[in-house]
């Protein structure tokens, strides 16, 4: 079972010559794609990541501090069709981030929504092949 | 086309320093990973000095373009964090820059990473588990800067994917290593393109307009 979540990082640490965030799976041996946005100098511009995660600890690892699941990418789940306490929930976590939600109206779909959060941090990000193979 | 080719044979254990590949120039440590590495010669495996500190290292030969695959053996021989031996492509030669898949015991894992001047763009795992002492075959073909252009293979298998579009220099091919982790048969090279020609059609090939 796959989630995709944005998870926002208070700390780093340097692992081995290379600085990562902490996040919330770490040591959860649950498989993780995620994307961030280094800033040049060996930090992050942003402090969150967004991440396709594998596996079957969703339970522990949305209620972590930090942690928001969007909800999945689908034709028919746009964001007029989506449930209001979803839906403004979403709406306060990308303004939180900084994403222009006026961009966004009930005509948008989740594919879109998801494609504007991953170019924040990469480029050419596509939601349809941000995926991972599940487990071993 | 193989443009680096290393067996790692040492008729005396020799530091990696000074051991001339079997093809593709000389192999240099990454000054930002100067921690030390050693070809056993009983083995013909290479290994880091350091258990706790991983050395970074990259051959001379320049690839012609950046799309090009690196391969090796990886093999634990302690199940805990000396570990991680690894494989990298695109590697800047001052910068901690580059693409790389390494196997970890201790995290039972796979990593793919995207590594831009010390700070990660991109990291995927796989879980799984690693036995001591045993040969895995590590594959990172890398092709273009478009969506999963990276893929990272275990033993011939596709495990994990990324999109290389931020380390996207052709760099230089390289290994990682730890003590307790070992590389072996290391080979850099321009992949073979999968379009099969008509003249390479078998009995159930079809080709041309019907």
């Amino acid at each position: 079972m796959k989630r995709t979540y944005i998870v926002e990082f208070t700390k780093t640490v340097i692992d081995d010559g290379i600085t990562r965030p902490v996040l919330p799976w770490d040591g959860m041996g649950v498989p993780v794609r995620y994307i961030a946005a280094p800033d040049g100098v060996g930090g992050y511009a942003k402090n969150w990541v967004l991440a396709v995660v594998g596996g079957m600890k969703h339970a522990d690892i949305s209620n972590k501090p930090g942690v928001f699941m969007l909800p999945d990418m689908g034709s028919s789940n746009n964001l007029g069709a989506m449930a209001p306490i979803t839906k403004a929930a979403m709406t306060n976590k990308l303004k939180q981030l900084g994403i222009d939600v006026n961009q966004f109206d009930n005509n948008t779909d989740m594919a879109t929504v998801h494609t504007k959060i991953g170019k924040m941090l990469k480029p050419d990000f596509d939601p349809f092949n941000f995926d991972i193979i599940d487990s071993a | 086309m193989a443009f680096v080719t290393d067996t790692f044979t040492e008729t005396s254990d020799t530091a990696i320093a000074a051991h001339v590949p079997d093809s593709g120039g000389t192999i240099t440590q990454h000054p930002n990973f100067a921690n030390g590495g050693t070809v056993i010669a009983a083995e013909d495996r290479a290994r880091g000095n350091s258990t706790t500190a991983s050395s970074y290292w990259y051959y001379s030969a320049t690839p012609a373009s950046a799309d090009y695959t690196v391969e090796g053996t990886g093999r634990i021989t302690a199940a805990d964090s000396t570990s991680l031996p690894g494989i990298a492509s695109r590697m800047s030669t001052t910068a901690t820059t580059w693409l790389s898949l390494h196997i970890s015991a201790v995290d039972n894992t796979l990593f793919l990473l995207e590594v831009n001047n010390g700070s990660i763009s991109e990291q995927v795992t796989y879980a799984t588990s690693f036995s001591l002492n045993t040969d895995y075959v590590l594959k990172l073909e890398v092709i273009g800067t478009g969506t999963n252009g990276a893929k990272g293979y275990l033993n011939g298998i596709l495990r994990t994917q990324l999109t290389p579009n931020v380390v996207t220099a052709a760099g230089k091919a390289g290994v990682r290593l730890r003590q307790n982790g070992r590389i072996d048969n290391y080979s850099a090279f321009t992949e073979v393109p999968s379009f099969r020609p008509a003249w390479a059609l078998q009995q159930s090939g079809i080709i041309g307009a019907m």
